[in-house]
């Protein structure tokens, strides 16, 4: 037995010996095409095609933002967080997966020169293997409200369809204008965001994106006063006495996933806990939840539709 | 000429505990000898230290005239063998695995087994009379036949050391004799040298050649079973009153001591 | 000689280790064809050759399937010898590469970067991998009393283990919005390993094996308790501390390319002792192979399944695997 295993390993050895040099760098065929170098929000510098003609989004905003900006195309990910015109417009197109877990295979199978990703720890995890293949990959974020517009316009300038985007970023600023103007003047509104999820529930700071919006809007975020442990914290832990010392005028609750059984929880939490429920906000009935689409993902182009929504929320007296 | 097996002004500690102080004994012919005392008085200690098992606080053990922990462990190995008490094998082991484990002194780093180690294994196997069970796993096997695995084990070591260390005590009067005229035997045949730690004193008596009594510690008494077991030893050993004599049998004597009370063990 | 007659065991164990050779090439190759395009061998053949042949799947094949493929072969293979390893050296049965805080530490490390710096995911296997030998060292450093007791390590890494894993919960408390980015990597898979990663691994199985040769004697006899192998002539204590050197870094370096995958290295050995008994001569390469093979077939039907979704291949290996091995412990005991 001991013979047989010093081959097995001596066939391990040759075997890995060629490995020492396998994935080396390969020449991609793409000479002829025109260049450009993009920044993307990860602070990398990525050689885009100009016109990029096959383009794969990894995740609903870019896939929507890419098509406000007069784009298709020719690979969604697997969600359903998206306009209902949208939804119509891609049914045909082949899914590559999950946001969280892009297959990778079907992606390549493509033969996409474009991928837009986000910024996160699982898209991240593509590069080594895209960089091989040589597939360019942005990986994206939108972490407030101005980011949308200029991602839109960035978009504009790969689909070469300028106008399509100006017209769409004039759209959303429009609704967005007028949502602020009607809260101008207003008296001044306190607001806590609730981020829920089964097991726990946090408080969104402003450094978050609807914590984003609800600033823009003119209206003070009770959890502004925290300090979160890093700066890369965009919620914190929910404490019960926090809230109940600073005693938000409204109350929004946003939930993972189209989850009702959150929302009961939550509702429960309301009416039977004596801390809860003697809080001004409980007992004016300005406790709201937030539509999923709008809120738990980004808008993306919906921005002007989410801001008027929380507008309304905030300051509901007699809207036009 | 140097001792076979020496232990010079040897003080031993187990854990915290003082064990045993400033013994010294020689083993010098290849004969059985067999150490014997109450619970506790450092017996297996003892044996532990002469087996290289357990460091000495101080003094020295010396093989063949060097001190022990300065030999390579192999050599130590090919030269002593040990049977630790109440010893262990996986369930899964055949007898064959077993005795197997005691040619590992003598394999090189990456080597397999040589026709010389299967034939010593064969052989070792033959000499406990195992070899119709040398396949048969070691939980299917009697207390009687587990321990002549082990005794093959070491058999198959070719030391000239045997240290057993109560290689009796789990098994019932027929196994315990049957393995003690089976060392008798091995140890006439291969002119081995064996200590072995027993409590049964009249076992102790038929099958030594010398008796070492272990008392606190310290050498109590040592010589022929004639010598040492004597009621007045017995009384100052073991605290019990006991009755030593000849029993005359089929043309043989055989000594026989008896302890039929307890007594405090006078000083 | 005395005849004892040839070991009726070894005719069954030499085709274990043999087949389960063959069976790791078959799974391999089978690995290597399926996935969201079917290849066959001659396609797999052409594009190992580094001409530059334009074939269509080239990339997938290349870049994508084989090195995956591989990587997850040698993690079946790493984690199954840290697992045979640490049950014999430390004599328990549940005794699995985490219980010497390589799980933990690798965790920690990696859901540090993964949380506070995405955008430094390419050298989440280096951290991981420093993580895990920093979490062994300390159980080590904590249990260390003129030598290693198996006892005292375990209970060692039970505590490590709960300290770092609290550090985890922690993380996920405090960054409850960035948890989804890290989950995956906990769970453990295949997805996106690219020929850097198998360069990251193979060191360390080419390690191992040879460790395991040359040790797997002395793996055998710590089995007969201390005093028995130190009269055999074993420097136990030393060869102890080697062999859980040995497995901590195969642990590491499976851990730190795969994620925190389970249940090969707790139940693998299990299933190979099974099937050929105690013997390290015949149980360190058959459980290697084995490891191997039920990652690969795991990753390979995760892959497919539910496509383009793909299932986390933990799941699926305990879902394969369990069932394997109740059927072969009932088996096993009926024979008693």
């Amino acid at each position: 037995m001991i013979k047989l295993t010093k081959w097995l390993m001596l066939v391990l050895l040759i075997m890995s010996l060629a490995f020492l040099f396998a994935g080396g760098k390969q020449e991609k065929k793409d000479a002829g095409v025109l260049k450009r170098e993009m920044q993307d929000f990860s602070g990398r510098h990525v050689l885009v095609p100009e016109q990029p003609q096959r383009v794969i989004a990894l995740n609903a905003s870019n896939l929507d933002l890419y098509y406000a900006a007069g784009g298709t195309v020719i690979g969604r990910p697997t969600t359903v967080a998206l306009s209902a015109e949208l939804l119509e417009k891609i049914k045909e197109i082949p899914q590559v997966g999950e946001t969280s877990s892009p297959n990778l295979e079907n992606l390549v199978a493509l033969k996409p020169d474009l991928v837009l990703g986000v910024d996160v720890a699982f898209h991240h995890a593509l590069l080594p293997v895209l960089e091989k293949a040589g597939i360019p990959i942005l990986l994206q974020a939108l972490p407030d409200y101005p980011s949308v517009l200029r991602t839109i316009t960035s978009y504009g300038t790969l689909t070469g369809n300028q106008d399509k985007a100006a017209e769409s970023v004039a759209r959303i600023e429009k609704q967005v204008q007028q949502a602020k103007k009607w809260c101008e003047g207003k008296p001044p509104v306190r607001v806590l965001v609730i981020w829920g999820s089964p097991e726990s529930f946090s408080m969104a700071l402003p450094t978050s994106f609807t914590g984003n919006l609800v600033a823009m809007l003119g209206a003070t975020n009770i959890s502004e006063s925290q300090t979160p442990v890093t700066a890369k914290m965009s919620v914190v832990p929910l404490s019960l006495e926090y809230v109940a010392k600073e005693n938000p005028d409204v109350i929004l609750l946003i939930t993972h996933g189209a989850d009702e059984r959150v929302n009961e929880k939550f509702k429960k939490e309301l009416a039977t806990h004596p801390a809860w429920k003697n809080m001004g906000a409980v007992k004016n009935q300005r406790v709201h939840k937030l539509p999923y689409s709008l809120f738990a993902v980004n808008p993306g182009t919906q921005v002007g539709t989410a801001v008027e929504l929380l507008a309304s929320l905030l300051y509901p007296e007699g809207k036009s | 000429m140097s001792a076979i097996l020496e232990a010079r002004k040897l003080t031993l500690s187990y854990g915290e505990k003082m064990v045993a102080s400033n013994m010294s004994l020689r083993f010098d012919k290849p004969e059985i000898v067999g150490i014997i005392g109450p619970n506790g008085s450092g017996k297996s200690t003892l044996l532990k230290a002469l087996s290289r098992l357990l460091k000495p606080v101080s003094g020295q053990v010396l093989l063949m005239g060097e001190a022990i922990e300065k030999l390579p462990r192999r050599k130590v190995a090919k030269w002593m063998s040990v049977l630790p008490q109440g010893a262990q094998a996986p369930g899964e082991f055949v007898v064959y695995d077993l005795v197997a484990c005691g040619r590992t002194p003598y394999r090189s780093s990456f080597g397999a087994f040589s026709e010389e180690d299967r034939s010593v294994i064969a052989e070792s196997i033959h000499m406990v009379g195992l070899q119709d069970l040398t396949y048969r796993r070691m939980d299917t096997l009697s207390g009687g036949e587990r321990q002549r695995a082990w005794l093959a084990l070491a058999l198959a070591q070719q030391s000239s050391i045997l240290m057993l260390d109560e290689p009796t005590t789990y098994l019932d009067v027929h196994h315990q004799l049957e393995m003690l005229k089976l060392i008798q035997r091995l140890q006439q045949e291969l002119s081995l040298t064996v200590v072995m730690v027993l409590h049964d004193l009249n076992q102790a008596i038929r099958f030594c050649h010398q008796i070492i009594a272990i008392k606190d510690g310290a050498v109590f008494a040592c010589g022929t079973p004639e010598e040492v077991i004597t009621s007045e030893n017995m009384k100052k050993l073991y605290g019990v009153e006991s009755i030593v004599t000849h029993i005359a049998y089929e043309g043989s004597s055989f000594l026989v001591c008896f302890p039929h009370n307890v007594c405090s063990a006078a000083l | 000689m005395k005849a004892i007659g040839a070991d009726p065991r070894s005719a069954f164990r030499n085709w274990m280790v043999v087949g389960g050779a063959m069976l790791l090439l078959l799974s391999i190759l089978l690995g290597i064809s399926t996935g969201a395009v079917q290849v066959g061998i001659g396609e797999i053949l052409d594009s190992l050759r580094w001409t530059q042949l334009a074939g269509e799947n080239q990339q997938i094949i290349y870049n994508i399937r084989i090195p995956r493929v591989m990587v997850g072969a040698l993690v079946g293979i790493n984690l199954a010898l840290a697992g045979v390893i640490l049950q014999g050296v430390l004599r328990n049965p549940l005794a699995d590469p985490g219980i010497v805080g390589v799980t933990s530490g690798a965790g920690l490390a990696a859901m540090v970067v993964l949380i506070l710096w995405p955008e430094r995911t390419f050298i989440v296997p280096v951290v991981a991998f420093a993580g895990a030998l920093a979490a062994t060292g300390l159980v080590f450093l904590l249990s260390w009393q003129n030598g290693i007791h198996p006892l005292r390590l375990i209970l060692a890494g039970v505590a490590v283990s709960a300290f770092f894993g609290g550090g985890m919960s922690a993380l996920m408390v405090f960054h409850s919005d960035k948890v989804q980015g890290t989950v995956n990597w906990l769970a453990g898979g295949f997805q996106g390993r690219s020929w850097d990663h198998v360069r990251m691994i193979m060191p360390y199985t080419l390690l191992g094996l040879a460790g395991a040769l040359y040790g797997s004697r002395y793996l055998t006899i710590l089995n007969l308790g201390d005093d028995a192998a130190k009269g055999l002539g074993v420097p136990v204590e030393r060869v102890r501390f080697f062999f859980i050197i040995l497995a901590a870094l195969l642990a590491a370096s499976a851990v730190s390319v795969a994620g925190l995958l389970g249940f090969v290295g707790l139940i693998v050995p299990h299933l190979t002792r099974l099937l050929v008994g105690v013997d390290s001569e015949y149980m360190l390469p058959c459980a290697a192979a084995f490891g191997a093979i039920l990652v690969v077939v795991a990753d390979t039907a995760a892959r497919v399944i539910f496509r383009p979704v793909e299932i986390p291949v933990g799941v699926l290996m305990a879902f394969l695997g369990a069932p394997f091995f109740l059927h072969l412990l009932r088996k096993g005991v009926r024979h008693k």
